[in-house]
């Protein structure tokens, strides 16, 4: 009853933003939604957290009405995202200006994506699955088009003609999995996992569902849509994208790739993992380098999602629940990010980092906290990310030593341009543009308390959520 | 065959009324007589009832597809008060002529002998030639119904070969004759049998419009009266599978080995070319006719995993393709009211002026590209597991492929109403009575997304 919920209820407030009733009001009515739909994930996750082997389920037969059967489970690793995500969109929709052009279709927008993240992160029948993984794509799609910046059509346009590629890929593998399984066949998650998939058969079913999740996390070569989407769309677009969005592809991972193709995982990952490192290095390298603030933050989520996926088919059990838990972080972070940069260019109406300088002192509490989420993004310890990390690094040492060292080696990379970007901005002499930055509103500093809290949180006692996962890695 | 009965008698009330110029009656008529016939069509289901020496078979599979065509024409109805609002002259024949074209379609799906396979299909084609030239001051509309009719009587004549060669191999046009004729003779296959399937095969791909005998599909499309266009797209295509089916179903299942692989050929060009060539329309009737020949590529492949009496998928798949149609038409023929033309870019801003009928579309668009949850997708996903659990890999492969390159063209009117700015202008003519009618068919296709199970599960 939780799950569908935590589904429903998003899904009917968007319904009823959409006939536009409620106006000026619509912001107010979304947040107070997602508040509760947050409350209500809280209490599902503890039943879950409670008796972590078997998890909430339900299911509506609904095979004779539907054509399909509506099979939710909210196991240990959907919660981590089910409570990702309802944790992160009351931020976003507060986050977002009240004189917002058309707000009421907006904020239906976001709610309608909340509603489908959550099916994708609970589905348990194959089906289900991709309907929602698909339904996602459309509100992102009309929010980066409609309240995007320059060339915001096209490189929307471009974005979903990507991921529908990548998802269609998706499609033909679940089709083929479903003739493999036994008669009468089925789409149910359990009845693929009890499948003996042959080698050979493994081989076009690991490419096809790599395929689906490389364009959506996106992994090097295949992220050519990623920086331009950031860029394109509006902030809080771009939140839903790199906070939530983008984990999309890498639960599937976990919840696909690894049980499923799990020879190949074990022996074709020495092919793939080059390639994913060197786009991380590629990255890095990029966001050295870059001008421009928000272009930097999506190169810098390219480079940290890359080191997620390369601890996630590492093949083991640490390099798996560090990436779990890395994602986890990164939702949290990447938002915290967004939010710095939502209210840099805000106050001073530009993104180019050489504009920008000596915040740090005219607005000492937003320094403090930027510092934080910065901090927690090139993983200290005591932050959320090192956890991650440490656990991702140690099974990439465990697999393969060359590849642990390059890794390991791009995190120094990310203290570089983090350091430096940290430097430019927050330091040094102010420039016309931020001679006036006031500092954070009690409301702007609330925002931040949930990410805060969560980065120690995390940082400090991880192993609330590592014990909790240990069942789902086995 | 009381649904028939019961158009025809409507169909000849319209022309009585016509004639007497009662014209205020004639739809009030047409609608009454049409939910009347969707009810006693509906009074037989279960029965399995065979008239005339089996010539007219009433089983589910009939019933099922006959409420379809009858609802679908309705739906066209439901538009021609919208359609037809400035014309002077009366309009009983061509009402009169939907209608036959109508029992036509009800005849094909229930054939159970190929002279009424023949009968209905020139009933449906004849009345549809007419309807095609029936804006008799336009050029277009004219030369629409000249090629139609030319390379329509053309594959009539193929057929009626095909049939005659099946009767000389057999020595009878009734179905299970022949399917006890196909049993016996199963190894070896006379030459004049297979020329005769051949021949009768090449009249039916012409009727769906599958690649090689597309070409008449844009042409028609686009000259006919948007409206006549409708109904063809929906009704001729629906009635033209349902035969189809029902005659490969009903006697050639046992040498699936003659026709299986050239029709896997045939669906794998119609899905591509259609897909393809959809992609550089820039208008969007013509776009329309291109991603309908892409559909019958679709529905193509209901026929080639067709297995027992597993119809749901293609009745689903029916559905699906009808109601996105009707509706994706009707928006086109607004913005076409309203602006003049058929091209994607009159579709600029439309969602700031009038968002029903831009959410109309768009979800019909996304139907129609198969994006979840829409009905789309659930028919396109049971054709795909149904044929896929037959070995298709590589036909669906392909099939999702063409899937993929639609997405694209559904939505340049999609990305036209909502992102590009409008040209500013007044709407010519009034079209806010659209609203009630879009409505329906909003509520219609959500409604038929909620409960595709019970669609399929039906026959």
């Amino acid at each position: 009853m939780i799950i569908v919920l935590l589904i429903i209820l998003p899904l009917i407030t968007s319904l009823f933003l959409f006939t536009g009733k409620a106006g000026q009001q619509s912001k107010t009515v979304a947040f107070v939604a997602s508040l509760i739909v947050f409350v209500i994930a809280m209490l599902g996750g503890y039943d879950v957290w409670a008796a972590p082997g078997t998890g909430l389920v339900a299911n509506l037969n609904l095979e004779q009405i539907m054509g399909l059967n509506i099979a939710l489970k909210m196991d240990a690793l959907s919660v981590l995202f089910v409570i990702l995500t309802t944790l992160l969109v009351p931020i976003i929709l507060a986050s977002t200006d009240r004189n917002k052009r058309r707000p009421a279709s907006f904020f239906a927008l976001i709610m309608l994506m909340q509603s489908a993240l959550v099916g994708v992160f609970t589905a348990s029948d194959m089906i289900l699955f991709y309907i929602f993984w698909e339904f996602a794509l459309l509100p992102i799609f009309f929010i980066t088009a409609r309240w995007g910046g320059e060339n915001s059509r096209r490189i929307s346009i471009k974005f979903l003609i990507y991921t529908v590629i990548g998802s269609f890929f998706m499609l033909v593998a679940i089709l083929y999995l479903y003739t493999l399984t036994p008669a009468p066949h089925s789409f149910s998650f359990d009845s693929f996992y009890q499948l003996h998939i042959p080698y050979a058969a493994q081989i076009p079913l690991f490419l096809a569902f790599f395929l689906a999740f490389a364009i959506k996390i996106p992994l090097f070569p295949f992220h050519s849509w990623q920086v331009e989407t950031y860029n394109a769309s509006p902030v809080q677009g771009s939140m839903l994208l790199a906070g939530i969005m983008l984990k999309m592809g890498l639960y599937g991972i976990v919840r696909f790739l690894i049980p499923l193709c799990h020879d190949v995982v074990a022996n074709g990952s020495l092919y793939v993992l080059p390639i994913i490192l060197f786009g991380v290095i590629y990255g890095a390298i990029i966001a050295i380098n870059q001008p421009n603030l928000k272009k930097l933050i999506a190169f810098a989520s390219l480079a940290h999602v890359g080191i997620i996926a390369l601890g996630l088919l590492s093949n083991n059990a640490y390099g798996i629940e560090g990436g779990i838990l890395q994602m986890f972080s990164h939702g949290v972070n990447i938002v915290g990010f967004f939010l710095c940069y939502y209210i840099i260019v805000k106050r001073t109406k530009t993104d180019n980092i050489s504009q920008l300088g000596g915040i740090a002192r005219v607005a000492p509490r937003f320094a403090t906290i930027f510092m934080i989420i910065l901090l927690a993004n090139v993983a200290l310890p005591l932050t959320n990310s090192f956890v991650g990390e440490f656990l991702i690094l140690l099974g990439l040492f465990t697999y393969n030593k060359v590849l642990a060292v390059i890794a390991g080696l791009t995190i120094i990379l990310g203290a570089v341009y983090m350091l430096k970007m940290y430097q430019r901005i927050m330091y040094g002499e102010k420039k016309p543009s931020t001679e006036n930055f006031s500092d954070l509103t009690l409301k702007e500093t609330l925002l931040f308390v949930p990410i805060i809290f969560s980065v120690f949180l995390v940082g400090i006692y991880p192993s609330f959520i590592l014990q909790m996962l240990q069942g789902v890695v086995k | 065959m009381y649904a028939i009965i019961t158009i025809s008698i409507v169909a000849i009330l319209i022309l009585f009324l016509g004639a007497i110029r009662q014209t205020k009656f004639l739809l009030p008529v047409i609608f009454v007589g049409l939910i009347a016939a969707f009810v006693v069509n509906l009074l037989g289901w279960n029965q399995n009832i065979h008239y005339i020496n089996e010539m007219y078979i009433n089983d589910n599979f009939t019933i099922a597809f006959n409420g379809i065509l009858i609802f679908s024409t309705l739906l066209v109805f439901m538009l021609v008060p919208l359609y037809y609002v400035s014309v002077k002259h009366t309009m009983e024949d061509t009402y009169a002529l939907i209608l036959f074209a109508l029992i036509g379609g009800l005849i094909m799906t229930a054939f159970g002998n190929l002279v009424m396979l023949f009968l209905g299909i020139e009933t449906l084609s004849l009345s549809l030639y007419l309807l095609a030239g029936s804006k008799k001051e336009d050029r277009y509309s004219n030369e629409a119904a000249m090629k139609y009719f030319l390379t329509g009587s053309i594959a009539s004549g193929f057929m009626l070969f095909g049939i005659a060669f099946l009767y000389g191999a057999c020595g009878s046009f009734n179905m299970g004759a022949i399917q006890t004729y196909v049993t016996q003779h199963q190894a070896a296959i006379p030459v004049m049998f297979t020329v005769g399937l051949i021949l009768i095969a090449v009249g039916l791909i012409f009727k769906i419009g599958a690649v090689p005998f597309h070409f008449w599909v844009p042409d028609v499309y686009q000259g006919s009266p948007t409206l006549i266009t409708t109904f063809m797209a929906t009704v001729g295509k629906i009635a033209a599978f349902a035969a189809f089916f029902r005659f490969v179903n009903a006697s050639f299942m046992s040498i699936d080995f003659l026709w299986k692989t050239p029709l896997v050929v045939i669906a794998i060009a119609t899905i591509l070319y259609g897909n393809l060539t959809a992609l550089y329309q820039n208008n969007t009737k013509r776009m329309m006719a291109y991603s309908a020949i892409a559909h019958a590529g679709y529905m193509l492949i209901a026929i080639i995993a067709i297995k027992g009496n597993d119809a749901g998928v293609l009745l689903l798949y029916a559905v699906a393709y009808s109601v996105a149609t009707i509706t994706a038409f009707t928006v086109i023929m607004m913005v076409r009211r309203k602006t003049g033309s058929f091209s994607i870019k009159s579709f600029n801003g439309l969602a700031k002026q009038y968002p029903l009928a831009a959410f109309a579309l768009t979800i019909a668009m996304l139907s129609l590209a198969g994006i979840p949850p829409l009905i789309g997708f659930s028919a396109k996903y049971n054709l795909f597991a149904t044929a896929i659990a037959q070995g298709q890999l590589m036909l669906i492969i392909i099939a999702i492929i063409g899937s993929m390159i639609s997405v694209y063209y559904y939505l340049r009117p999609v990305v036209a109403m909502y992102f590009r700015p409008t040209s500013n202008e007044e709407p010519l003519h009034p079209v806010s009575q659209y609203k009630m009618t879009i409505l329906v068919f909003v509520i219609l296709l959500l409604l038929a997304s909620i409960v595709p199970g019970l669609i399929i599960h039906l026959i």
